[in-house]
């Protein structure tokens, strides 16, 4: 069994995670097509301002999550023992980055490879490789914090970033290590991302693209933990239709009703396909994060098992289940229950 | 609990486009890097890598080397038409799944398979920013009247495992490895975990990957990491003249399955995965942790997972890129872990023949510790002719040596400092 016993996330609202499930339920007037944090709020919060150099948006983002998830789980000591599993997105390197290059490299008479080789490169921040490697979204903040466990970086059009929780569990179930920090980062609304998702259709289908970053702190035994992480699985759904994956995701569960269903979906086609366990599963009260806080890729199924955890600490809810699907095609299942005694 | 045995293997390497090009050129200890030829080079600081013999691929070219049949010429045809083959790794991984996926014998039951592939970096087109730039920015509206393809700017990085699942109908969930240069690794040993917990009985599984691209080689230029000389022994890892890496690119891809079930329906074994352990240096973006001590932890770990005392372990498969920093760290990480048997341990690295591919790079050093099981050599060095002090470890030279062992070590550590180390065993 692993036990919550903190937790961070970074959204367009903020650095607190505490208040998102309240606020997840009177989302009031916030809108969230116009909403990222401000460059200079993420900067100041970040600090190290010689690593900020090195780092994406989306580095920057989990940097901050680490930060705030070792101090919430008060794991100051004997850090180099920590576990670090993170869903991470696509290459998120600052266009600034990438402009210097290119107006070097292109002429009126269009791209030059020569020119790239020689003048291109000049001007190339040489640190940009840092910036565009996918894994330093994971490994910046460990560098920042010496996190030195076992570790791994799942890209995630979804499932991923529950990959990366059930291998979080799993080094706990093994005793790799006896703390761990599981979670996402994503920025779904840097420039090439969000060409992508226009050119697939999903801003068509109304998906809204924010950024995110959301870690847990995982323990094996925690008599005081937050809550509990009752189940995780990720189920496939190219061998079945989605009711008989949803049907079958359900079945699996330790229970049979929960007081919140989380819905994570990648626009409406999977919004329909996940509203398919509304009609198999009891559940108090629903709530469609995707619309209140908009996609944030990688980082979306961990903002909301953030969510949740805020629901259940505020005794709002007991049980939470988390629904998400990316377009990779396979459906996460979180269920997290309250610690607290009744 | 349930050990996983490797029951197929396919590669695509500098040498050629089967696992059988592979051997032989490791078993003649030939190196295979020289000019870059699939882009005009001649005027980037780096000038050499180790190429797939390809130099453009495309449709027809792709179809003869996977599995016959009309459900791949289809799809290679819509792929090719959205210019998915832009970035070489999605051919690459595709050839050699196909070649792991026929010699395990898999066909319809095996498709419930689940996929774990280390994938690299997202190619990018620095061309299809030209119609955008207007007086030196980028003018976002103009991308939907620009004549540009399908695949544009840059590359999925999933796009080789989406096909992938498509092409071998896989119904199982499919899992993307980004940890850089300890991905392959690190995509083989989640399968092996996956089949240990009994999560599933098989899984297909690898790395796949090319920086031999404009900006990936600039990129890795500007950061000062290939050989600045541009020579054919440009990587000469343990080697006290070494100076940097040599890029590679392709593939290997294995099938692996539950002892039980590879035994079930007669699928012959080449090796089996007994244990794994990862780590994180924590310690600087740029450079590895000169002491090797988290690297260490990653190797203990794989070894006391395999259940095995150290001196078991008979020959190691290091990482060794040929840079400066990396070599002396691993052979201390290597010393640190093995103590007063490190002398009896060979190591080679192959990243002077096949260049290093990134975050195919453990899965085709894993495909290169096969050559002990099933040739009875260890792989050479290449281009490692003058041993370092700094690098006091067993190091073969140029030439493979003739050698029976029946455990065997491999590591690979990504930039950023992700470690991860895989033990194989002989099938018995």
């Amino acid at each position: 069994m692993s036990y919550v016993v903190g937790a961070a996330a970074v959204t367009r609202f903020g650095f607190e995670w505490r208040g998102l499930g309240q606020f997840a339920l009177n989302p009031g007037k916030a809108n969230p097509r116009s909403l990222q944090l401000s460059t200079p709020t993420l900067e100041r919060e970040l600090g190290n301002t010689r690593a900020q150099r090195l780092m994406s948006r989306s580095a920057q983002l989990a940097a901050v999550a680490v930060h705030r998830v070792l101090q919430d789980a008060h794991w100051s000591e004997r850090r180099g023992e920590i576990g670090y599993f993170l869903g991470v997105g696509a290459s998120s390197g600052g266009m600034d980055q990438l402009l210097p290059v290119l107006r070097a490299a292109i002429t009126e008479a269009g791209f030059s490879l020569d020119r790239l080789a020689v003048e291109g490169l000049s001007a190339c921040n040489p640190l940009l490789t840092f910036q565009l490697l996918n894994n330093f979204t994971l490994c910046h903040g460990a560098i920042l914090e010496g996190t030195g466990g076992p570790n791994g970086a799942f890209f995630s059009r979804g499932s991923g970033t529950v990959f990366a929780l059930l291998e979080g569990m799993q080094a706990l179930r093994e005793g790799t290590c006896e703390r761990v920090l599981v979670g996402g980062a994503d920025c779904a609304n840097h420039p090439v991302t969000l060409s992508e998702l226009k050119r697939e259709g999903f801003i068509e289908g109304g998906l809204v693209a924010t950024e995110g970053a959301a870690i847990l702190a995982l323990t094996a035994g925690a008599s005081e933990g937050l809550a509990r992480v009752e189940h995780c699985a990720l189920h496939s759904t190219r061998s079945q239709p989605w009711i008989k994956v949803i049907e079958n995701a359900l079945a699996a569960l330790p229970f049979d009703s929960v007081d919140f269903l989380l819905l994570v979906p990648w626009g409406k086609a999977r919004r329909r396909e996940l509203s398919l366990a509304l009609e198999q599963l009891s559940a108090q009260r629903t709530l469609d994060l995707s619309e209140i806080f908009g996609e944030s890729l990688a980082a979306a199924p961990a903002v909301a098992w953030a969510v949740g955890l805020d629901l259940l600490l505020s005794k709002s809810a007991r049980s939470v289940l988390i629904l998400s699907a990316g377009i990779d095609g396979d459906l996460g299942v979180v269920a997290l229950t309250s610690q607290a005694k009744s | 609990m349930t050990a996983a045995v490797i029951t197929g293997v396919g590669v695509v390497s500098p040498f050629g486009f089967d696992a059988v090009a592979f051997f032989d050129a490791l078993e003649q200890g030939r190196s295979a890097v020289g000019q870059i030829r699939s882009f005009d080079a001649s005027r980037f600081p780096t000038r050499v890598a180790a190429e797939v013999p390809i130099q453009e691929i495309r449709s027809d070219w792709l179809i003869s080397h996977l599995s016959p049949g009309s459900k791949a010429q289809s799809l290679v045809e819509e792929l090719a038409s959205d210019a998915v083959f832009r970035d070489r790794k999605v051919a690459f991984g595709l050839i050699a799944a196909c070649e792991a996926w026929r010699s395990a014998g898999c066909g319809g039951r095996e498709q419930e398979a689940w996929l774990s592939i280390a994938l690299g970096l997202e190619q990018a087109f620095l061309q299809d920013f030209a119609p955008l730039l207007n007086q030196g920015e980028i003018d976002w509206s103009r991308e939907e009247s620009s004549d540009l393809p399908k695949v544009r700017f840059r590359s999925p990085l999933d796009g080789c495992s989406r096909a992938l699942a498509r092409l071998l109908e896989l119904k199982g969930p499919v899992i993307v490895h980004a940890s850089a240069c300890a991905a392959g690794c690190l995509a083989v040993t989640h399968g092996a975990s996956l089949i240990e917990r009994g999560m599933t009985s098989i899984v297909l599984c690898g790395g796949a990957d090319s920086m031999v691209n404009p900006l990936g080689i600039g990129g890795f230029s500007r950061l000062g990491a290939p050989s600045p000389r541009n020579e054919p022994d440009a990587c000469r890892p343990f080697d006290r003249r070494r100076d940097g890496l040599a890029i590679g690119e392709g593939s290997a891809m294995f099938v692996l399955e539950s002892e039980d079930r590879a035994r079930a329906r007669g699928a012959r074994g080449v090796a089996r995965v007994l244990g794994w352990g990862s780590t994180q240096d924590a310690y600087r973006a740029t450079a590895p942790r000169p002491d090797g001590v988290a690297a260490q932890r990653a190797m203990e770990r794989a070894i006391e997972r395999a259940d095995l005392p150290r001196e078991a372990i008979g020959y190691i498969n290091a990482h060794g890129t040929g840079t400066p920093l990396n070599d002396p760290a691993e052979c201390r990480a290597i010393h640190g872990a093995f103590r007063k048997e490190v002398d009896n341990i060979q190591v080679s690295s192959i990243k002077g023949a096949v260049g290093h591919l990134m975050a195919a790079s453990g899965a085709i050093e894993l495909a290169s510790c096969l050559l002990p099981f099933q040739r009875g050599l260890l792989p050479g060095t290449a281009h490692h002719q003058q041993p370092d002090p700094d690098c006091d470890v067993q190091v073969i030279g140029e030439k493979p040596i003739r050698a029976s062992v029946d455990f065997i070590l491999s590591n690979s550590f990504g930039f950023g400092g992700q470690n991860a180390s895989v033990v194989l065993g002989r099938v018995q």
